[in-house]
């Protein structure tokens, strides 16, 4: 059993982000032209973006040539990364643009959209470039000084790049999820409340001892992760059989009981005392707000709403109807209310993380 | 102590499918078969479960069960580290359904008896040729973040994806006639989708617009069908 944990352990994706809503993973941002061009690096001229709601505009008018590149002050080893891609996100007006990456000694090395797939059909719609680094050079990833250059090689052009980053282990479309447990960021294999032992009964809401790690690689723009009980299901075990929201734990001896369920993303890990009681409304200490759990038969569950998406191609849901874009990996924590609770019971639920496009 | 799951043997789940969705225009009664690829990224095994459910339903087209429209195989398989599988879809169009059907195709992790069920759903939307309307109407503008926003409210039986053209007029009332002047005029391309009954918008550049009356004129393209329309509206 250790060796096989070992061994998730090595195959979990990393991810660096290098230019997203949140800002750069490096300290600089250059730009270059030999003409006229205009940059902004926090754009919403376009209403849809693969991630949050800004993205990179680079509008070049005259010359031959324009671009950006997201560059460090001190040489960086990325080697974790080799035999990953390098993933972006672009809407242009032309596929005659070059990708680069950039070594600490000032070597760069070239790649062209158009041996990647371009194709006309791709002009002023979002596009998924993914280009293995390999291909770049098998040691591009040691000694790195810009790990992404971006330049327009025709004027008049405008193109727009969104999400970049360097990804190792994760597929473009996947959907990744861990549980680990908040005392030591361990990886476990259930949900407990073992604080509820500890306080005793009655008491009201309660965090529980684990939260999920959750890793998305989406290959479209318009996607969420939606999460929810499915109580009332036929195959629902227990499966509730009372009046009331069927939304939370199901008592297994009594199964017209349910206990209340809370959740929150968050973008960073918490302990226990930020987190607080859990109880929806609440806030955590530097993080967002605890919502309530839906269930699938809710009256007010929607697929897709968004008070049962924590995270969509907008962001984090903080309160609960904004977002805030953040990068992965997110963490959900959840908590239940036992101030009708009973003992000795168990109370059970399935929870539902399901990731959509739409 | 209260628990609320049984052990289970991965804490880790993984998976990934292709492609991200199907949009499809047929006639009633017409077939199509389509594919989607789920691969088990990370696991030594991976059982999958494979389920179709309603996303948004058209009141219209309430009556009209999922199994009845799409039909795919395999339901169950098992896949190896790194093992791709290929699902089937069969898609025939009822001969009763409006505007359009959509559905999810889920692939559902089974196998680890975890409290949490790791799902990937992907739509699968048909238009249906014969009868589907595409209708819009410019609801107003309104200011966000320096930002301008066209709210268009979708009134036919098919979602859209706002795509098209749009040109601004100002208008302004003198003492005897109206003057109109035009602003600008620029083609947009957005992602996602309206639904029938509900609103969207259209994000507009920085334009710097004074508070007064505009006349908006909206081109919208939908599957060749282009429709055009105008509307006053005050920004305030």
């Amino acid at each position: 059993m250790i060796i096989l944990f070992l061994f998730l352990f090595f195959l979990y994706p990393e991810i660096l982000t290098i230019y997203n809503d949140e800002g750069i993973s490096g300290d600089n941002i250059y730009t270059w032209n030999d003409g006229g061009a205009d940059y902004d690096g926090s754009s919403q001229d376009l209403e849809s973006v693969p991630e949050g709601f800004k993205c990179f505009k680079t509008t070049a008018t005259s010359g031959s040539y324009a671009g950006w590149g997201v560059f460090y002050n001190t040489e960086q080893d990325f080697s974790e990364y080799q035999n990953g891609d390098l993933r972006f996100w672009i809407y242009s007006s032309t596929g005659n643009i070059k990708v680069e990456i950039e070594r600490w000694n000032g070597e760069t090395v070239t790649k062209y959209l158009s041996d990647y797939g371009w194709n006309d059909s791709y002009v002023n719609t979002w596009r998924l470039f993914s280009i293995p680094l390999d291909d770049f050079a098998v040691d591009i990833t040691t000694s790195v000084k810009s790990p992404f250059k971006i330049t327009v090689l025709t004027t008049p052009a405008t193109f727009y790049i969104d999400m970049v980053r360097w990804a190792v282990n994760i597929d473009t479309g996947s959907f990744n999820l861990k549980i680990k447990r908040i005392s030591d960021d361990v990886e476990v294999s259930s949900f407990t409340f073992t604080r509820v032992n500890l306080i005793g009964l009655p008491t009201g809401w309660v965090v529980a001892d684990q939260y999920i790690e959750i890793e998305v690689e989406p290959s479209d723009i318009s996607w969420g992760i939606q999460i929810y009980t499915d109580n009332e299901s036929p195959s629902a075990d227990p499966r509730y059989t009372g009046t009331e929201d069927p939304a939370g734990l199901v008592d297994t001896s009594t199964t017209t009981k349910r206990l209340q369920m809370g959740w929150t993303i968050e973008y960073l890990t918490h302990s226990l005392s930020e987190l607080g009681t859990g109880e929806p409304g609440t806030w955590v200490n530097g993080g967002y707000q605890w919502k309530y759990f839906k269930d699938k038969a809710s009256s007010d569950f929607t697929n897709g709403g968004s008070y049962v998406t924590p995270w969509n191609n907008e962001g984090l849901l903080w309160n609960t109807w904004q977002r805030d874009s953040k990068s992965p990996p997110n963490y959900i924590y959840i908590s239940a209310d036992f101030s009708n609770a009973v003992t000795p019971r168990t109370y059970k639920t399935k929870i539902f993380v399901e990731f959509y496009y739409q | 102590m209260w628990i609320f799951s049984s052990l289970f043997l991965y804490s880790l789940l993984a998976m990934s499918v292709t492609p991200a969705k199907y949009e499809l225009l047929l006639s009633t009664g017409e077939r199509n078969t389509i594919y989607f690829t789920v691969k088990n990224d990370k696991l030594e095994m991976m059982k999958v479960r494979v389920n179709s459910k309603y996303w948004f339903v058209l009141p219209e087209n309430k009556g009209i069960e999922i199994d009845s429209w799409l039909s795919f195989s395999p339901k169950e398989f098992y896949l190896k580290k790194g093992e791709g599988k290929r699902v089937i879809c069969e898609v025939i169009v009822p001969k009763n359904a409006s505007g359009f059907l959509n559905g999810m195709l889920s692939f559902n992790q089974i196998d680890s008896p975890t409290s949490v069920n790791i799902t990937i759903s992907v739509p699968v939307y048909i238009i249906i040729k014969d009868n589907y309307s595409f209708d819009f109407e410019v609801r107003g503008l309104k200011r966000e973040n320096e930002y301008l926003l066209v709210e268009i409210f979708n009134k036919g039986n098919v979602y859209f994806r706002p795509r098209g053209r749009i040109k601004m007029n100002r208008e302004r009332n003198f003492l005897i006639f109206k003057k109109k002047s035009f602003l600008f005029e620029k083609r947009f391309k957005e992602e996602r989708h309206i639904f029938p009954g509900s609103s969207g918008y259209v994000k507009l550049g920085n334009l710097g617009l004074k508070d007064g009356k505009y006349e908006v004129i909206l081109e919208l393209e939908f599957w060749g069908d282009k429709k055009i329309r105008k509307k006053i509206v005050v920004l305030k």
